[in-house]
């Protein structure tokens, strides 16, 4: 547990704490309800804590793009401490080490792009939860790492392609690239397969 | 002029809006997944009732507060007319 210091959850921190002081207070001293308390329990049920939520609620959604938060299910465990591996190859802990987004490289490269990502991206997280809770929270480690899988490894090739996108002419003089291109755009190579670039996880068993 | 019952709701209304922002400052210091999914369900609930339950009072008391207007205008247009017959333009 650390002490956050990040300008909206400190924004989250004192709104809240504004409006328990006014919860508190009320609870204590009990005042008839007249014009003036109504409008200091205005502040303290309404106002304050919506502004605690707003600003609670898109810090917390910008939590669940770190590796910590993804980290945090024993199931995802090893490919947390993969990444934060300095000395690890794979191509996960490769990027996790980009100075732009090193701390967030979960979702930089499972993140479902396009308008509508985000939502996307957070729904499926939701699926995450409901099999975390329904079949993997008492699964340990060694199984959990043989048994987890990509729902759909065909769509990981489009995520490798939202920054490297193929088009580029030092990435097309690769003969490698060259002769698979069709099929890496088509995802029927994978980017991150043993003969290409490299297992994304260390302990990651491809497939479907 | 609310009601024993309205006071007590507002302090239950209170005590789940404290919860409510314990839930969520919790996912602030702890940025993991159960209390952030904790927060963002549990916490929104119990803070949008408490909210709910102060308009809940409010519109109670305002509805209060209208009856009894009400009712003292029923009173005061039963008084007999002053001794001296005077009576306002609208004839009350």
């Amino acid at each position: 547990m650390t002490f956050p210091t990040q300008p909206l959850a400190i924004l989250a921190l004192c709104l809240a704490a504004l409006a328990a002081a006014i919860l508190v207070t009320y609870l204590v001293t009990r005042p008839p309800l007249v014009r003036a308390t109504k409008l200091w329990l205005l502040l303290g049920l309404g106002i304050l804590p919506i502004g605690a939520a707003f600003a609670g609620n898109v810090q917390g959604f910008e939590a669940t793009k770190e590796r910590e938060f993804c980290g945090s299910c024993h199931v995802m465990a090893l490919h947390a401490k993969d990444s934060d591996d300095l000395t690890s190859n794979s191509l996960a802990a490769r990027h996790a080490r980009n100075a732009y987004f090193g701390q967030d490289n979960c979702y930089a490269c499972h993140a479902d792009y396009g308008m509508f990502g985000t939502l996307v991206t957070k729904a499926g997280g939701m699926r995450h939860v409901w099999l975390y809770l329904t079949e993997y929270h008492s699964t340990p480690l060694d199984e959990a790492k043989k048994t987890i899988r990509l729902r759909a490894p065909e769509k990981m090739n489009a995520n490798c392609m939202q920054c490297h996108s193929t088009e580029d002419s030092l990435w097309l003089k690769v003969p490698d690239h060259r002769s698979s291109l069709d099929d890496a755009r088509a995802g029927r190579v994978s980017c991150a397969s043993a003969g290409c670039h490299g297992l994304a996880h260390p302990f990651f068993q491809g497939g479907g | 002029m609310a009601s024993k019952k309205m006071h007590q709701l507002l302090v239950v209304a209170c005590a789940c809006a404290l919860g409510a922002l314990a839930l969520m400052t919790w996912q602030l210091f702890n940025p993991r997944a159960f209390p952030i999914i904790v927060a963002m369900s549990v916490g929104q609930v119990l803070g949008t009732a408490s909210f709910a339950a102060y308009g809940l009072v409010l519109l109670a008391d305002y509805r209060a507060m209208r009856r009894a207007a009400r009712r003292a205008g029923y009173r005061s247009s039963e008084d007999p007319p002053p001794p001296d017959g005077s009576a306002d333009a609208t004839g009350e």
